[in-house]
Parts: C-alpha cells; structure tokens; sequence
C-alpha cells in the first residue's frame, strides 16, 4: 500500500475515533505495519495540521502512545460563540487537589484523601469516577480493605500529559527545611 | 455560637486550607507557629462568619473542636498531666506534617489549572458509531436461541406465586446466604448424582424448599452455566430443558 493511502487511511480512523483517540498499536494493527512506521505517520498528519493555516484542526498526543484529533485550540474563542455548544463544567478547585493526590500518591483510598484534605472527599470521589477521571484499581491490605484508586488514561488525557512522570515535582516533606511556607 | 447556624466557607477547601491561610496570612513559618495563636485565630475566623452553611461548615468545627482541645491540653500546668508530656509534641508535628502535606499539593493545583484551561480550548467529536448491515441473528456469536424467554421467566413467576402462600404459613425468618455459584455447583451435581443429562426446568426448581431469594440465586445460576457453555438451555412445547454438556 502507498504511503499516502496509509495516511490518509490513520486520518480518518483518527476523525472515526474523535474524542477516544488512536494509539499506536491500533494503528499498527490496522494497517499491519509496525509501532515505528505508525508513528511516523501519524507524526507526519500532526505537523501537516500543524503547518497548515487553513486547516482547523491539530492532533493531540497523549499517554505516551495515543492521538487525538481536536481543533485548534487558538481558535477557540470563535466556538465558545457558539449557542449551541454542550459545556462540559470545568473541574472544581476541590477536585483538583483531590485529583493531584490521587495523581502523585496512588494507588491511596479515599481515607488517605481526606486525611490530607481534612474534608470528606464522598461527592467529589463520586464525581470524578463519573467523569472517568480515576478508577478503583483494586483493595488496599487495611482493615476493611478500602477500595485503592488511580488517576485514568481519561486523566492523562484531560491534562495533557503523556505520562505521571511529567507532573511537577513535589517540594520535599523535609520538616527542617523552614523555608517552605515563607514563600507567599 | 448560635452564629454556626450559616457558615459560609467556599474560599477554602476545607478546615487545613483554612489553616494553612491563616499561616500565610500573618507571614507566619509554619514550623514555628505557635498553636494557641493559630486555635485562637481559627476559631475567630469561623465565629466573624455570618453565613453558615452546615455541611460543609462540620468539617471545620471538627477542627475547631481539635483545636480546642490541642489548646486546652496546652494550657493545663505541667505537672497535671506527666502522665502524657509528650503530648503537645506529638499533636504538633502531626497538625504541621498534615499542614505540609497539604501545602505540596496545594503547590502543584496550579499546574493542573493551567492544563485543564488548555484542554477545554480543544473541542473533539465522540466516537462515531459505524452502522452495518443487519447481521444475520445465525452469524452473531451467541449460543442458539432456542427458548422462549416469556416461558424460561413464566416457570420462575409460577414458582414465586406458589412459594407466597407457603410463606404465610412462616413466622420465623430464616436467613441463609445463598450464592448463584454454590447453585450453579449443586445444579451440576445434582445432574451427576443422578446420572442424568437433562430435566425439566419445573421439576429442578421444585427440588427443594425455594425460597424468593433462592429463587433469584438459581434463575442467575441457570443462566451462568449457559452463558459458560456448561448447559444448554432448550425449549420444548411448553416445557424448558435443561441439558448438561460434558
């Protein structure tokens, strides 16, 4: 098969897929060709996007190995316009912290949560599992064995990111390093 | 403390962010931060408050209540409680190990602020459903539709029916946890005990003293073992099968 019946080819399945997104290896498989060659495909459909000013539309890669095909998000001023537009509400501040420690501690349970919150994290946990944004990844050894959860490729997907280890790094627990609180 | 009636604190995130503001707010180190002033100022801050909302308002008089305590085990002379000295140390570094805790991921929130403002300026579409052709019910991969599934419920119904009037009959309740596994096993046994390799689904269910909960446990059992492949379930005129495969 000719390279640009390749492309064109991962350019609909990504158009197919929407807001679910192509990995790699589904693209290998549905070509029969290799992880690399996709790659370079899917790479080469990226940059043309990207180059091309009357195009409105990019991909975006996330967890490492997937795509998806979204609009350019400079353009985005012009959609929010649109009436009829579904909106999906943005995250709270509360389900941010609890994301990021879930994101940063997990697997934890929602004990170890609300430990560090001091607050009753029930709603937003609810939430959030709704969203599909962590997932209940198996029972901690505790007594009762609480539920251990996991922030998603959902989550990875959310923040742009293709794995945990592009969070920032979190300021060492050291309890003598009295400088941390008098930054402001 | 009548005032506790409306308390409104959306501003926080909760009884340690509350804390942790108040740190800040006096420039205050964390580590050298005195806990009579902090219970002081926390307590202040939630009596100055007008609007209570007493929901969320509970997780912060748990910590006010805390608080309270920390102070008034603080305040007692020395010599009462030797019994415990070391009790102020340790009810303080567990507080600032909780306000650091915190404090780290209160840090990052940012971070993920900033990306999700990013991702909600990209619009995608959900993932089109691909329509085909009707597939023939032969081609799709299930077992052959060979009952009745009015007939397969109706057997179950007139067995539920005939159980409500012996049920009248009981004054004591019995409770006996019963799980579609353990049926689906005593349902092959029976098949082996007896050396046969079908039965009417009516008899089966008669074969013991069904109790509504039994019931639901056999009819998922049933239904188990055919989606395993272990039986068949078939219809015959008004009769439901039940045949073993192995």
């Amino acid at each position: 098969m000719e390279n640009k019946k390749k492309i064109s080819l991962i350019e609909g399945l990504l158009f197919i897929n929407g807001d679910e997104g192509v990995s790699l290896e589904e693209v290998s498989i549905f070509l029969d060709i290799s992880i690399d060659e996709s790659e370079e495909l899917i790479v080469l459909i990226q940059n043309k996007y990207k180059k091309d000013l009357e195009c409105g539309l990019e991909l975006q890669r996330f967890a490492k190995n997937k795509f998806r095909m979204i609009t350019k998000k400079e353009n985005s001023e012009y959609y929010i316009k649109l009436a009829n537009l579904k909106t999906e509400s943005r995250l709270s501040s509360a389900s941010i912290e609890v994301l990021s420690i879930i994101a940063y501690k997990g697997p934890v349970t929602k004990a170890d949560v609300e430990n560090i919150r001091g607050v009753n994290c029930d709603n937003i946990f609810y939430k959030l599992k709704l969203r599909n944004l962590i997932s209940e990844v198996g029972k901690s050894n505790d007594v009762g064995k609480p539920t251990l959860y996991n922030v998603t490729t959902e989550f990875l997907k959310y923040f742009n990111l293709n794995s945990l280890e592009e969070l920032p790094k979190l300021k060492e627990s050291n309890i003598s390093d009295k400088e941390i609180f008098n930054r402001g | 403390m009548e005032k506790w009636s409306t308390v409104n604190l959306e501003n926080f995130n909760g009884p340690i962010d509350l804390l942790l503001h108040l740190i800040k707010e006096k420039e205050l180190n964390i580590l050298e931060v005195d806990l009579l002033v902090l219970s002081n100022q926390y307590i202040d801050y939630i009596q100055s408050l007008e609007v209570l909302n007493i929901e969320v308002a509970s997780e912060y008089l748990v910590m006010a209540a805390y608080l309270l305590e920390l102070k008034s085990k603080i305040l007692i002379p020395k010599e009462v409680i030797e019994f415990d000295e070391n009790y102020e140390e340790r009810e303080r570094e567990e507080l600032i190990n909780r306000l650091i805790e915190y404090h780290k991921i209160k840090e990052v929130t940012n971070f993920f602020k900033e990306k999700q403002d990013e991702y909600l300026k990209s619009f995608s579409k959900k993932k089109s459903i691909i329509k085909v052709t009707k597939i023939d019910d032969d081609k799709l991969p299930l077992a052959k539709n060979t009952i009745n599934i009015d007939n397969f419920s109706k057997i179950f119904l007139n067995a539920i029916e005939r159980n409500k009037f012996k049920n009248l009959e009981t004054n004591t309740l019995t409770t006996t946890e019963v799980s579609p596994e353990e049926l689906a096993k005593d349902i092959i046994e029976y098949f082996t005990d007896n050396k046969i390799k079908n039965i009417d689904l009516e008899e089966l269910i008669n074969l013991k003293e069904y109790s509504l909960k039994m019931l639901v446990a056999t009819f998922l059992a049933i239904l188990d073992l055919a989606a395993k492949k272990i039986i068949t379930i078939e219809q015959l005129e008004e009769k439901i099968i039940i045949e073993v495969l192995m």
